[in-house]
């Protein structure tokens, strides 16, 4: 009886030692202290109407896609790995071209301009290689380009200007930073431009705004809020893309708290497009490209896809 | 066969029964502790000194240390609490060659924070263990006090949600005891821990550019 009892103890112990040891094993048990919580602007997005719903996805065989641009035709040309896809208005793959480097950024018009680090190169889109155009100089990096009046306008992180050439690549000028005091600020690679009726629009992130300038370099004006708000561009440096409508409204998009946006021509908040929820809080940088239809098409590079967004109701 | 003999083979039964669940505890709760004492493998030590074969034997593997690898890390905050030290061995190192520099670090500041001062209720590290200086407008320097790290990667989480990712989190070797089995290996939710050899102790970002405060 009493051997009978040391064995229950005994067991008893052993079996209270193993669960004890083994407790820790759970979830997270870190104080509220140590949580970088932006949960308040998770739900802000929630609580706002979208106008917009995602119609189509078109996957990418494409293993780091970098860029998106549309032809006013409707072709859809998409960069990345080595290689530009040319898509068509369903996303279909049409065409793909072979790449000698990296591509960063494209644009295209009769012909798709490719953005690589440290220059453009101009193909056809039948594939074949146009031009080359030179390099921009070891300090180069290319982050977005566009076409105003048949110039094409190159932004370059690396040297912080935008450079301007005519179709033949001949170098036509350089737009600076407007002020050494209230110029630009790049504190990582998000700088993009785009061009309207109005001149270009280019994004000057680090201080979360977007500037106008004329094609000489003459600064015009500009609008961009910093604020964890949804009217405003929140993080270090947003927003990261942006292009033009049709209707001269922008998109924008975000990273940090991945946004997809539609700013009025004047500047001020019209629509969320698609929030964290929609992109994923690990969605990276989202270059935009819209359609002659007003689709709104999302490069997910994250996804691997390009996301179309088309209004459902109207703003 | 009687009743009796039924009776008493029941018991022996649950007997023994009763013993072999006793001893499988036991033999776990040892197979545990002897786990926790033992280390993962066999390393070079003071027993190879002056061996002619010491370079490319296979008998021993190099020594080796824990740390933490930042790309598999998901700055869940748990190097702070998790670690065998009262103030966790995990620190915040930053690549100074990846910071933006930003006059808004979200490694800094509280998200939403109104003013960009100094002040503490402006401060997201809970320890104020990051200083921030001045360089030239727009532009600010940050630099870890690592006395003050804990560990709990707030500020690395900010940064690289919203920024360029320049501040992680790393085992400071001048800290860790090097457990056989570190208590936040164990637990890491990402298995972002492993060994790696003392020559390479750390797992840096931007090699070369790094100057570890």
């Amino acid at each position: 009886m009493k051997t009978r009892g040391i064995w229950i103890v005994l067991a008893l112990v052993a079996v209270g030692v193993v669960i004890l040891l083994s407790w820790r094993r759970g979830g997270p048990r870190v104080p509220r202290t140590y949580r970088y919580d932006v949960d308040e602007y998770l739900e802000a997005e929630k609580q706002v109407p979208l106008p917009y719903k995602e119609s189509a996805r078109w996957p990418l065989a494409l293993r780091e896609p970098r860029a998106v641009a549309v032809k006013g035709d409707g072709r859809v040309v998409v960069v990345g790995d080595r290689v530009a896809l040319v898509l068509d208005d369903a996303g279909e793959e049409l065409r793909r071209i072979e790449l000698s480097d990296e591509p960063r950024c494209v644009a295209v018009a009769d012909v798709v301009y490719v953005g690589l680090l440290d220059r453009i190169v101009v193909y056809g889109l039948d594939g074949e290689k146009q031009a080359e155009w030179e390099s921009l100089g070891e300090q180069a990096y290319l982050t977005g380009l566009a076409i105003l009046d048949g110039d094409i306008f190159a932004s370059d992180y690396g040297q912080r200007v935008v450079w301007r050439f005519d179709a033949e690549g001949k170098m036509r000028g350089r737009i600076r930073s407007a002020s050494k005091t209230d110029g630009f600020v790049f504190p990582s690679p998000t700088f993009d431009v785009a061009a309207d009726g109005d001149g270009l629009w280019v994004i000057n992130s680090g201080r979360r705004r977007v500037e106008q300038y004329s094609p000489e370099g003459k600064r015009g004006t500009m609008w961009g809020r910093s604020s964890m708000e949804l009217d405003g561009f929140s993080g270090c440096c947003n927003p990261t893309h942006i292009v033009v409508m049709p209707d001269g409204r922008f998109v924008t998009t975000e990273k940090g708290l991945p946004r997809v946006k539609v700013y009025a021509a004047d500047g001020t908040f019209a629509a969320l497009v698609a929030g964290s929820e929609q992109l994923g809080q690990d969605a990276g940088l989202l270059d935009v490209a819209v359609d002659a239809a007003g689709r709104i098409l999302v490069l997910d590079a994250a996804d691997r896809s390009v996301r179309v967004f088309e209004k459902s109701v109207s703003l | 066969m009687d009743v009796n003999e039924k009776q008493t083979s029941r018991r022996e039964v649950l007997r023994l029964v009763g013993r072999v669940g006793v001893l499988g505890c036991l033999a776990s709760l040892a197979g545990m502790l002897t786990g926790r004492l033992r280390g993962g493998c066999i390393e070079a030590g003071p027993a190879c000194k002056g061996c002619p074969d010491q370079d490319g034997c296979d008998l021993v593997t190099p020594p080796t240390v824990w740390q933490l690898d930042p790309a598999k890390c998901t700055n869940c905050g748990q190097c702070a609490t998790d670690c065998v030290l009262a103030q966790s061995a995990v620190r915040c190192f930053h690549t100074h060659a990846l910071c933006g520099h930003c006059k808004l670090c979200f490694g800094y500041f509280e998200p939403g924070a109104r003013v960009l001062s100094s002040a503490a209720e402006n401060q997201l590290c809970p320890t104020g263990a990051i200083q921030r200086r001045f360089v030239e407008d727009p532009y600010y320097a940050y630099t870890i006090e690592k006395d003050l790290c804990i560990g709990c990667s707030k500020c690395v989480h900010g940064c690289s949600m919203f920024g360029n990712g320049s501040l992680y989190l790393q085992v400071d070797h001048e800290l860790c005891k090097n457990c056989n089995e570190c208590s936040i290996a164990r637990r890491c939710p990402a298995n972002a821990f492993e060994r790696v050899p003392v020559s390479e102790a750390y797992l840096l970002k931007g090699q070369g550019e790094e100057e570890g405060n």
